[in-house]
This record gives structure tokens, sequence and C-alpha cells, in this order.
């Protein structure tokens, strides 16, 4: 039940899976968890800055598990989004190499009823690193990319949006967009090395 | 791989090909490793345009959030600027008060305003044993003031008594330069007897009929003097007059 404009767990679920309503999904998931995770970020050593990226990581993570369907209700979202930040927070002690007590104390702060998340959090940890490949495209090809694969615009409604004559025109454009983002995918070496350990 | 190839693999991945070559091309990744492998880097650029739009997306609505909030902590902790500002206001509000004053005050203060607030009628009754009651005090207690100076220019022998309470008339009457020449004539009297009657008197007063008469200089010393001097018969009197008053007089005269 939506209650004042508040999602309840499984209405935050629909949301985020439904284009229209992300934006509100996400916005709640700010106003309702993202003090308490942060809170728990500084406790472990984190900076205010530390523990708002890494609540944005937790965002990402959650609205992409979601949106896959991968989330299959057996916890809260609270509860859910806490896993995440921890994994991704123990994750980012790891690289900045800290203490092995740190870690340990990390790891015995876990909850035996959380959920194990972190092959999640890996598969994640790839993409955030793969997602600086689009930047490195100029703005114009950025923006047909996104509007074509992540908010799904036709030929037609990109024509609107774009300083472009026509759908033959976009469609050509894309088209050599793509080309250039996948070069620059096969040229990453992180990529390369995924396709090693995969074979 | 050839252009032709990798556009098919791109119409496939944007599902613009129809039923039929869909299942064709599948076969053909499936045979095909450097299909296999295109179609693998294609599928991940998706993904990872995928996640780059989630990312936006979730950083727009998180300035937002923190756009929000800020806004909302403004009046609770942070009112700092907004307090700060209203505590200048307050201030510049304050200063401006307190400067419309100080103006006000120093424009208004002047000897004659002086006299005005703090002349007070001399009472025959209560400052001095009068003695016997002659037809001048009695005109002077009916507040006859012309009476009281005809009286007085009758008399042939004029003592200091006879001159201040002429002299009071004329004060009352607003006459100051006669009344500050009677005034003047009691205290060169005794200062030639080396008497002291209505001494304390005259002083006073020809101090308020200085300031009536526009010479706060002469009027400001005397009452100086007399402020200073515990036995003095105007002593609380003078020091009733307001110190700020004495240094706006003095600071008017010097400047």
């Amino acid at each position: 039940m939506n209650v004042g404009n508040k999602f309840a767990d499984e209405e935050l679920i629909k949301a985020i899976q439904d284009n229209k309503k992300t934006d509100a999904a996400i916005m709640q998931l700010y106003q309702e968890y993202s003090e308490y995770i942060s809170s728990f970020i500084m406790n472990y050593g984190g900076s205010r800055q530390d523990s708002e990226d890494v609540f944005q990581e937790t965002v990402l993570a959650f609205l992409d598990i979601v949106k896959k369907g991968k989330f299959r209700g057996e916890s809260t979202v609270r509860t859910f989004l806490s896993s995440i930040a921890k994994n991704i927070w123990f994750n980012e002690l790891k690289k900045r190499e800290r203490s092995g007590k740190r870690e340990k104390s990390f790891e015995n702060s876990r909850d035996e009823k959380e959920m194990d998340v972190s092959h999640y959090i890996s598969e994640r940890e790839m993409k955030q690193q793969l997602r600086g490949l689009l930047y490195k495209l100029d703005e114009s090809c950025r923006k047909i990319l996104l509007l074509f694969y992540y908010e799904n615009l036709s030929m037609k409604e990109m024509v609107d949006q774009l300083p472009y004559e026509n759908e033959q025109v976009v469609r050509n454009k894309k088209y050599k967009c793509l080309q250039q983002l996948t070069v620059l995918v096969k040229n990453d070496p992180l990529v390369a090395g995924q396709i090693k350990l995969n074979n | 791989m050839s252009q032709n190839k990798e556009q098919i693999l791109i119409d496939h991945l944007d599902r613009s090909l129809q039923g039929g070559e869909t299942v064709a091309i599948g076969d053909l990744i499936g045979d095909d490793a450097e299909m296999a492998a295109t179609w693998f880097n294609l599928q991940l650029s998706v993904d990872i345009i995928k996640e780059a739009g989630l990312y936006e997306q979730v950083l727009v609505v998180r300035k937002q959030f923190e756009q929000n909030r800020s806004g909302m902590e403004r009046p609770l902790g942070v009112v700092r600027p907004l307090n700060f500002r209203y505590a200048m206001r307050v201030a510049a509000c304050i200063l401006l008060i307190a400067g419309a004053a100080v103006l006000y005050k120093y424009t208004t203060t002047n000897p004659e305003g002086l006299y005005n607030k703090y002349f007070v009628s001399y009472d025959l009754n209560t400052s001095r044993d009068m003695g016997q009651v002659d037809g001048m005090e009695q005109a002077y207690r009916q507040k006859n003031w012309q009476e009281v100076i005809t009286r007085s220019n009758q008399l042939k022998e004029k003592d200091n008594k006879s001159l201040f309470l002429s002299g009071m008339a004329e004060m009352e009457l607003n006459k100051f330069k006669p009344a500050i020449l009677l005034f003047q004539l009691v205290l060169a009297r005794n200062k030639q007897s080396g008497d002291a009657y209505f001494q304390d008197e005259a002083e006073y007063y020809i101090a308020m009929c200085y300031l009536a008469n526009n010479q706060a200089g002469a009027g400001i010393a005397i009452l100086e003097k007399i402020r200073g001097d515990k036995d003095h018969l105007f002593y609380k009197k003078a020091n009733e007059m307001s110190s700020l008053d004495f240094k706006i007089l003095k600071y008017k005269l010097l400047h």
C-alpha cells in the first residue's frame, strides 16, 4: 500500500521495475535509508563522502538487481540494502589495504540473518569500472546510446530530441557509436582478462 | 569481422530482425567464435550503457535529494546564513535606531532645552527662613511677578533678598537679561562683603538664566561648580541634571 506517496517494500520493487516510477523509487530509497546506511559506514571508519558514495553504489546495485528480477523478497529492502552497503564498503576497505583488524571487526559485525550478496557485488564492481568507457565517447554518441538502450526510445522519438534530420541519420549515427564503444570494450584489459577467465 | 555481419548482430541485438533471421543469427553465433566474441562485446556494451544510464539517473535524484535536505536543514542547524542575515538586520536596525536616537539627542540638546527641562521655580517657603513676610514676599508667593518687580523698584534700600526675588520675578517673566543683572548684583555684593546671603540661590539661578539666554558656557561652568560642591544648597538639584546633556552642550561649545 502506498501511504502518503510512500511505497511499501513490494510497491517499491514494482516502482523500480516501472521506468516511469523509478525516479520516485530512488528518491524514497534516499529518504528512507541514506542516513541509516551512511551512519553505519561512518561507524566503520568511512568519511561522510565515503558514506554518500557507498550509498549511491548501494542504490545502483539494488536497482540493477531488482530490474533484473533477482530480488526475491526474502528480506526487507532495508536488510538487503544494508548487506549490499556492507559488502561494498568491505571491498573498498580491502582496496585501500586497511588493517586486517578492521576487516575482522567488520566481518564480526555481520548479522547472521543478512543476505549474501557478495556475488552480486563483484559483478557490479566490474560494471562500475567499465562504466567509464561510455564517457570516453563524445557527448552526442553518449546521448544517442543512452536514449536508445537505456530510455528505450524509438528512432522517431529520438529524432525529436536530437539535432538530426531523420530516423535514418540517427540510426546510422547510433550504429557508429555502438561500434566505437564495442571497440573500447574489446580492447579493455579488464574485459580481456574476464574472457580469459571464462575460457 | 565484416561490416555486414556486425550490422546483422546489431540488428539482432536491437530486435529488429524478423523471426527466421533471428534463429539463423542465433545459430551463427553458436558456430562462429569471432561472431560469438563480437556478440559478447556488443551485449557488454549495452550493459555498460544501461549501467551508465542508471548511474546518471541515480546521480540526478541524489542531487535533488541533497538540495531538498539542505533546504530543510537551513532553518534548524545551519540557521547561520539566515540567522546571521537576520541578526545583521536586527543589528543594523538597532544601530539605526541608536544612531537616530543619538542624532535626535544631539540636535535637541541645547541650553534653552536644558533650562526648560530643569528649571524649577524658587520656593520661598521651604528654601530659606525668610523672617517676617512683607508685601514683596506676599506678591512672590502669589506669583504676582510684576508686583514683585514694582515693589523691589520702590525699595530705597535693596538687600540681597529683594534683589534675588526681583531677579526671580524677571526670570519667571522670561526676562533673562535683567534677571542676570540682578543675580550678578547679589553675587557682587557678597563678594564685596564676604557674606553669602542668597549666594547659593543667586549662583544656581544665574546659571539657569545663562542657559536660557543662550550663554551655555557661563551657565555650565557655574553648574559644574555646584555639582562638585556637596555643601551647596542646590547641589542635589544640579546633580539631577543629565551628565550627557552637559557633555553634549560642552561638545557643541567646542565645535
